[in-house]
């Protein structure tokens, strides 16, 4: 086996002295492809910002590729939810996706090879006849998968995906999970979603998050898991195999 | 022509450059309240130079680059803060600067261009000031053009990209504090936001690509500047005002064109 990619030792994480996370462990190897599923204000996205480095854990230990999460970030892909940032900032689809390849070097010049890549990359997405329209003009499908092209423009190693079903029609959203099974092949990928059945389609394993993670490396879930993540009754519904996420459910 | 108008019409082509080119950042990551209370801060540091006796540019300079690196800082470190803040450096600087100017001896009779802007006592000096400011804008953002983009567009990427985002975050408010201490020059610290901010606001109506926002913000700039000049020579008119309505009169322009071009 593998390395961990990456590793959370008894995490936690406290904003104005209140605690968002507790005690986090996981670990994250190149093979793995975890859905972190858990209710709003569970902590998703301060797990996210965490890996990601823009926020620091108040208590326990982040390595990301062995190194301190803002070196580890290098190999990290993002793709964050769309509503993130203003589209109507004029920006084309193909510079969009070359500022994937920015970093730390202020003068980096783009390179004829960055350029393919952004347009193999685009084909890859299913957006190479986007490359010269604005980013505002896209639909919510279209610019999910320009940014994942951004995300993947500097060969991640792990990708972290932020709700990625949210603004996205079925239809989408099943090319979407066909293709980060295909991505799976090269790279670690981590989704955070309250979508539990957009989960079960892809993901390999699942980790349940509510200040606490419950996560036993595999894609069974337990009710007691979802109910104490959920704080509510939840019931239990089975797509049977490939796309099982939920034990048997045995009626007393 | 007059040496006198020439060198103010120069003054307006060299000020429209640095205003365009910021002005465009300004309008497009929504930073004109910032570039206001630079330009507000600035009037503290007139005020302070006239007591001190030295020159005014050199306080609004030393002030605005003093402001605008404050509400970088509290920007990154307190953000909740930041808009009270640029509040309260916009009223504390006239304060300040008005402050000043009441315990100053002598005649204090141009401070009233600097609230309300005289092209037309632009000096030699000031020329060759702007035009080295000027080129260092230019080089700046030619050089740092992608990682620009990046931060205004996608902040949040950007620093995870590694991108020192505080960094450019805190140049691009020197830039801003650079250019409004030139268009206080001819506008006056009062309008400078609009200058700003309108050349920039009336390309972004015209066109959705950057570069050709800031070319067409530069022409804008200079067109409203130098009929804004030839009007208030004409009409025995204040310069600074008459340039601002120029610049309303053309952003007007732009969103009807842009309307009716939506409604064709």
């Amino acid at each position: 086996m593998h390395a961990p990619i990456l590793e959370l030792n008894d995490v936690s994480f406290k904003y104005k002295n209140q605690s968002i996370l507790e005690n986090i462990n996981l670990q994250v190897f190149p093979e793995n492809f975890l859905a972190i599923i858990g209710p709003n204000g569970a902590g998703k996205s301060t797990l996210l910002k965490l890996i990601l480095g823009t926020l620091n854990p108040t208590k326990g230990v982040l390595l990301s590729f062995e190194k301190n999460t803002k070196k580890g970030r290098e190999k990290i892909g993002y793709l964050p939810q769309i509503r993130r940032f203003s589209i109507s900032y004029p920006i084309t689809v193909l510079d969009c996706v070359l500022m994937g390849v920015l970093n730390r070097n202020l003068f980096k010049k783009i390179s004829r090879d960055d350029y393919e890549r952004a347009h193999e990359l685009l084909a890859l997405v299913k957006a190479d006849g986007l490359a010269s329209k604005q980013v505002g003009e896209l639909s919510g499908g279209q610019l999910q998968r320009v940014l994942l092209a951004r995300a993947l423009m500097k060969a991640p190693k792990l990708l972290v995906l932020d709700e990625p079903t949210c603004s996205v029609d079925q239809p989408t959203g099943q090319h979407f999970f066909e293709l980060m099974e295909e991505l799976n092949k090269d790279m670690a990928i981590i989704m955070v979603s309250h979508d539990l059945m957009a989960v079960s389609q892809a993901a390999k394993t699942i980790a349940c998050l509510n200040k606490t993670l419950s996560y036993h490396n595999n894609k069974e879930l337990s009710q007691k898991d979802i109910e104490s993540a959920y704080c509510c009754h939840v019931d239990l519904i089975s797509h049977g195999v490939p796309h099982r996420v939920l034990g048997d459910h045995h009626h007393g | 022509m007059d040496s006198l108008f020439f060198s103010s019409y120069l003054m307006c082509v060299l000020a429209s450059i640095a205003a365009g080119l910021v002005g465009s950042y300004v309008v497009i990551k929504r930073l004109s309240y910032v570039s206001g209370s630079v330009a507000h801060g600035a009037f503290g540091g007139i005020g302070l130079a006239t007591f001190l006796g030295i020159d005014p540019l050199i306080g609004a300079t030393v002030f605005a680059c003093l402001t605008s690196g404050f509400i970088g800082f509290v920007r990154t470190k307190a953000p909740e803060h930041e808009d009270a803040l640029i509040g309260t450096i916009w009223s504390v600087g006239m304060a300040v600067g008005l402050l000043f100017i009441h315990f100053s001896s002598g005649y204090t009779g141009d401070l009233f261009s600097y609230l309300f802007g005289n092209i037309l006592l632009t000096s030699s000096l000031d020329l060759w000031l702007v035009a080295g400011l000027d080129a260092l804008i230019i080089g700046c953002i030619y050089l740092l053009y992608r990682p620009l983009q990046a931060l205004t567009f996608d902040e949040d990427y950007a620093e995870i990209l590694n991108i020192p985002v505080r960094f450019l975050m805190m140049f691009l408010f020197i830039l801003i504090a650079f250019t409004s201490v030139i268009l206080l020059q001819s506008v006056g610290i009062i309008l400078v936001i609009t200058l700003l901010t309108l050349p920039a606001a009336s390309a972004w109506l015209m066109t959705q690509s950057l570069k050709k926002l800031q070319i067409l913000a530069i022409l804008f700039s200079a067109c409203a500047s130098l009929c804004g000049l030839a009007l208030s020579i004409q009409f025995d008119l204040p310069s600074g005002p008459s340039i601002i309505l120029v610049t309303v009169g053309i952003y007007a322009c732009c969103f009807v064109w842009r309307h009716l071009l939506k409604h064709n």
